[in-house]
């Protein structure tokens, strides 16, 4: 939103509310496809996508990322952030709700209700971001995945990179590690994205019993539909 | 409200509340005034959340929303401002703007006819397409186009060279 940024920008690029919507997860496979061929070789977009996402950064850091008046039960206008005071019955409501909400990311929308799933963080440099399906992720990026499961499950996290090389993120171990019920739990290890670039896939299996990690990695591209089990499917990008 | 859609109008604040906010600052130019803008436009999208019918994605009913919010305080300022001088309690050149680019966008939007300071928003700053813009405003990229013309137009002749294409 700059005035020199729109001198240099073509018909071609990508608008902000593209991003916004590329970020909400509005895009369609196709539309997301255009966006990321168009970032391959426009730098002005690159960097407009880099000070998007450092401002969004900069919010999730802020006090407004979970303002108290949206947990608030009470929907009428509250007086401005400056001058509003709550009383301890309000706190108390807007705590419950918290708990009742558990605000969800879009690709959490996507999941069968009562699924258990996982979530990521990004750790780049000295920076740790939560990260989100579709996010854009660098070479050298260290992840460490959570999970949300109301029932004990035997967990293991694999992915299929860009070169279509199956890999395993979690656990260390040949069989699959059992995690406790918990909600957005971290995972003791975290895994450094390697060089590969392009589109990766991200599958997290719960099953209700033990199973060996191996022969699922072995199986990736064509994930076998297992009885007792549930997968869970994150999509980055990385360049 | 039933607690399912409150829980949507949530879901939809931490998918894209930092965008309502990042519009809001730009266009007001100060954080005070943005995260009034952002609580209104989040408390509007919770009492009525079917506002949201209509409009193609998510991301263009909060785009309408926040550009309508922020000029309507653009204009209250401006008659707060004006109110002020007339009763000599503040210097005309006092007004909150930060860059000096910026600040003559702000001041031409605040005296473009509502309609054109809508689309001048889209266009001039949020650097939108004919059809996105077209998009949001529920009319023909044609529409669009003409509107254009007539800020370019009213741009030259109120001597606001950033307006005029």
């Amino acid at each position: 939103m700059s005035l020199q940024m729109m001198r240099e920008r073509t018909d071609d690029c990508i608008s902000d509310l593209r991003f916004d919507q590329c970020l909400g997860g509005e895009l369609d496979d196709a539309e997301q496809a255009q966006v990321r061929d168009h970032l391959a070789f426009c730098r002005r977009c690159r960097e407009r996508q880099t000070l998007l996402a450092d401002e969004r950064t900069r919010f999730e850091r802020s006090d407004m990322s979970d303002p108290e008046w949206l947990r608030g039960s009470g929907l009428q206008r509250r007086p401005a952030f400056s001058r509003r005071m709550l009383g301890l019955s309000s706190l108390l409501a807007a705590a419950c709700l918290l708990l009742a909400l558990q605000l969800r990311r879009p690709e959490d929308m996507l999941r069968t209700k009562g699924d258990p799933f996982i979530s990521f963080y990004v750790k780049r440099g000295e920076q740790v971001l939560r990260g989100s399906s579709q996010e854009v992720l660098q070479p050298g990026d260290r992840l460490r995945f959570a999970y949300t499961a109301a029932s004990a499950q035997y967990l293991a996290i694999l992915s299929i990179d860009g070169a279509a090389q199956a890999s395993i993120y979690y656990p260390a171990g040949a069989q699959a590690e059992r995690v406790e019920p918990g909600t957005d739990v971290l995972l003791p290890s975290s895994v450094e994205l390697d060089a590969t670039l392009g589109e990766e896939k991200i599958v997290a299996v719960f099953c209700a019993e033990p199973f060996e990690v191996e022969p699922l990695r072995a199986a990736l591209a064509e994930l076998p539909a297992r009885p007792g089990c549930s997968t869970y499917t994150l999509q980055v990008h990385k360049q | 409200m039933t607690q399912d859609a409150q829980a949507r109008v949530a879901e939809i604040y931490r998918s894209h509340a930092a965008s309502v906010f990042r519009r809001a600052r730009w266009l007001l130019g100060n954080e005070a005034d943005a995260r009034e803008v952002l609580q209104d436009v989040f408390l509007s999208l919770l009492e009525r959340p079917n506002q949201l019918d209509g409009f193609a994605t998510i991301s263009t009913f909060l785009y309408s929303m926040t550009t309508h919010a922020c000029l309507n305080r653009l204009r209250n300022q401006k008659n707060r401002a004006r109110l002020l001088r007339e009763r000599g309690e503040m210097p005309s050149e006092q007004l909150p703007m930060a860059a000096e680019e910026r600040m003559r966008v702000r001041h031409a939007l605040e005296r473009l006819p509502a309609q054109l300071a809508e689309v001048a928003v889209y266009y001039f700053i949020d650097e939108l397409s004919h059809e996105e813009i077209a998009n949001i405003l529920g009319c023909s990229r044609r529409t669009v186009g003409n509107l254009i013309e007539r800020i370019a137009d009213w741009g030259r002749s109120q001597e606001v060279p950033c307006l005029s294409k």
